[in-house]
């Protein structure tokens, strides 16, 4: 159980772990091309820039990365996550339009912690503001970084590249090479910070526009996976366990089936407690309801049936946080 | 059992009471409320869920309605919207919108995408008015 971190709650507090992956370790998961991160501004504050540029470790604290494959696919990481609000179309479409590609040519890899940097929440329509600026400078940088390779790759000026549809061109000698032509063999990591521009929104010729719905089709035939539709290997139930105190951490939890013979992993429902009669007049005028069963209820099933008290979980212990956050007397 | 045993999520568990309309699927063409029904009352009767309504990478036109219509915002709602107006579709190939909406009203949709989702429903019919048509 070792490997279970507990949720956090302290929305303020700083993050439960820091990004802290070798640059090494991230092209072995992802695949070589080009890597460009995002770092939030305390954190370039605090660590003085020293791991800007690229070392072998990535910036301490990154909010979003963004991976152009050695096949050209370019890919979007943030821990921002779509919620009917269709920030996977708009930040797609962000993208899009600083990197030079085809909406479609992007895809977004959305709060999947394994992959992801962390994010302390996507806040609704915070998420534009934020991150569709954050994302637009990361593309810009990819795009950059993309011209660069160019430059280098042919010789030329890089003030002569032109970057549209995918592709870089040198129009005085017509040449051309598509985003996976110049990423391929290359292991480059770039880091952005927010001091670099982007385009005016009075020059925005992909975003704002209507577009239909990256993943529409997938949500018409059902094979879109929610988070509930998520599956790990090996998994017969899953659930978040929710300590009783802040700060507290897990300390065992019994995943056992509830018995030998057991077929299901469901633990059983606690009791529902008998309801007591009113003993007071709950009515207005001195009236009584009149029956138990006539009373009205918080779910719109209990009158029908027997009201459900929640499926409780696996049996845990927890240690309590020594610092505090002691519920109030 | 279809979410975990036939892993077809595309059927959503909502309320698992019946109420919301998410886990509709069409038994013997009608819909009914998957999360309320035992495999057993289905015995040798058709089930069809959101999965087997495209037919040879081709949509139904209901599903492509929705997109054209971008009758979805987060789309949970959205399986047991469209088996639900399927079988509207089966039954009328004309519905007024006040059928869509008395035909959709065990249907609920938190992102409050109603006037586009009927507007969908009126144009797969249409659709499909004019292939059988021509």
């Amino acid at each position: 159980m070792a490997d279970l971190s507990p949720e956090r709650y302290e929305l303020f507090a700083g993050p439960a772990y820091r990004f802290e992956v070798g640059r090494r370790d991230v092209f072995k998961l992802l695949g070589g091309g080009l890597l460009v991160a995002f770092v939030v501004p305390a954190a370039l504050g605090q660590e003085s820039g020293a791991r800007r540029g690229g070392g072998e470790a990535l910036p301490g604290e990154v909010s979003a990365w963004l991976h152009v494959g050695e096949d050209g696919r370019v890919t979007v990481y943030t821990g921002k996550t779509e919620i009917g609000q269709n920030i996977r179309t708009s930040l797609a479409q962000a993208v899009a339009e600083e990197l030079r590609v085809a909406v479609s040519a992007i895809t977004m890899v959305m709060a999947d912690t394994a992959l992801t940097p962390f994010d302390m929440g996507t806040f609704g329509s915070r998420t534009t503001p934020v991150m569709g600026a954050q994302l637009r400078k990361v593309a810009q940088a990819a795009r950059e970084a993309l011209v660069d390779l160019a430059a280098q790759l042919w010789g030329v000026e890089r003030g002569a590249l032109v970057v549209a549809e995918g592709r870089v061109t040198h129009p005085p000698t017509r040449r051309a090479a598509a985003f996976g032509e110049l990423t391929r063999g290359q292991k480059l990591a770039r880091s952005v910070g927010d001091d670099s521009a982007i385009t005016p929104p009075t020059r925005w010729t992909v975003a704002g526009q209507p577009v239909a719905k990256v993943n529409g089709r997938d949500i018409v035939t059902g094979r879109h996976r929610y988070t509930s539709d998520l599956s790990r290997p090996g998994m017969i139930h899953g659930r978040v366990l929710r300590p009783p105190s802040f700060g507290a951490t897990l300390k065992s939890a019994d995943t056992s089936p509830p018995s030998a013979t057991a077929t299901s992993w469901a633990w059983p429902r606690p009791r529902a407690r008998p309801r007591r009669a009113p003993s007071k007049p709950s009515l207005r005028n001195g009236r009584r309801w009149p029956s138990p069963r006539a009373r009205p209820c918080s779910t719109p099933c209990a009158r029908t049936r027997k009201r459900r008290a929640p499926t409780r979980g696996p049996p845990t212990r927890w240690v309590p946080s020594r610092k505090g956050w002691r519920r109030r007397r | 059992m279809l979410r975990e045993e036939l892993d077809l999520t595309g059927t959503k568990y909502g309320c698992g009471e019946g109420q919301c309309g998410a886990c509709t699927v069409l038994v013997d063409s009608q819909p009914k409320r998957s999360c309320l029904i035992k495999v057993a009352a289905v015995a040798g009767k058709s089930v069809l869920t959101i999965e087997g309504l495209e037919k040879d990478g081709r949509l139904h036109p209901l599903q492509q309605a929705f997109l054209d219509a971008d009758a979805m915002q987060c789309g949970y709602c959205t399986a047991g919207m469209i088996l639900a107006g399927v079988a509207l579709l089966d039954r009328a190939a004309d519905p007024a919108e006040a059928d869509i909406a008395h035909a959709l009203e065990g249907n609920l949709c938190r992102c409050g995408t109603y006037p586009r989702i009927v507007a969908a429903v009126r144009a797969a019919a249409r659709s499909v008015r004019s292939t059988s048509r021509g």
